[in-house]
């Protein structure tokens, strides 16, 4: 029959692995909303580095568009 | 005067019963797995035989010990079934209805205390085997209940099954812990040194 330590042990490993899945779920969250952000803002810091959009090479000057093909 | 010497014979039965049913169970797995024969040891050794020899390792080990080999085994295979990613087999039922139905047989036969206790430890031997080959499965991109959860939960889950099987029988426990992981790293070291050889 389990004691009371066993009882202790037990629940505490149960609530370390509740407790971590719950921070890894949480923690998972979090990390995907902060990326959607950042990659945007990096999106635009390269893209005003080199002076064209990253994704489609368009750039501006003096009022007009100019793709990459151009 | 000299029966006590020889009262190490008692556990004769269970050593050698732990034994074959973990080669036998090695050996099964890497069957299942297919894998190569300069991936694995037992099967360059045994090659086409491998099979036959798989049941008479699990005949010898189910002949010392019945009741220890079936739930050993039916575990074994409950966990392999369950952690696993078939849809359906050939027997047409899913991967965890067959898990359950070896657990029902495993009961029906050992007992539900030592099927209980089995399940717990070959849970215990299987996540200690995922946390060692971590690197390699990751590398290889294997699936494994240490690569789904993630190293700290499962480490956190070996610590309670191993608690629970270890504080059920203690000394039966770490006999299979330790001849498992003896059986993995000596046969890898086998397969190394084969390897090298060639």
């Amino acid at each position: 029959m389990p004691n009371i330590i066993d009882i202790f042990v037990i629940a505490i490993l149960v609530t370390a692995f509740f407790g971590l899945t719950l921070g890894y779920k949480r923690g998972r969250q979090y990390g995907k909303l902060e990326g959607e952000i950042g990659t945007g803002l990096k999106l635009r810091e390269q893209s005003l580095i080199i002076g064209r959009c990253v994704l489609c090479g368009t750039k501006e000057e003096h009022g007009k568009t100019q793709s990459i093909t151009e | 005067m000299f029966a006590g010497y020889f009262s190490w014979l008692n556990y004769l039965p269970t050593v050698v019963s732990v034994i074959f049913a973990g080669i036998a169970i090695k050996l099964l797995d890497d069957y299942l797995d297919q894998e190569s024969p300069e991936d694995s040891y037992l099967i360059s050794l045994f090659d086409r035989s491998g099979y036959a020899y798989g049941l008479v390792f699990l005949l010898i080990a189910a002949g010392a010990d019945l009741h220890l080999t079936f739930s050993l085994f039916a575990a074994s295979y409950s966990v392999g079934m369950f952690t696993s990613s078939h849809d359906k087999l050939p027997t047409g039922l899913s991967s965890w209805v067959e898990s359950i139905v070896a657990v029902i047989f495993a009961i029906l036969v050992s007992g539900w205390q030592m099927a209980l206790w089995a399940i717990v430890t070959i849970v215990t031997v299987q996540l200690l085997d995922d946390l060692v080959d971590y690197k390699h499965d990751s590398f290889m991109g294997h699936t494994s209940i240490a690569r789904s959860l993630g190293i700290e939960r499962t480490i956190v889950l070996l610590l309670l099954a191993g608690y629970i099987s270890l504080r059920w029988q203690i000394w039966l426990g770490l006999f299979i812990i330790i001849i498992s992981q003896i059986i993995s790293f000596g046969l890898m070291h086998l397969n190394l040194r084969r390897n090298a050889d060639a």
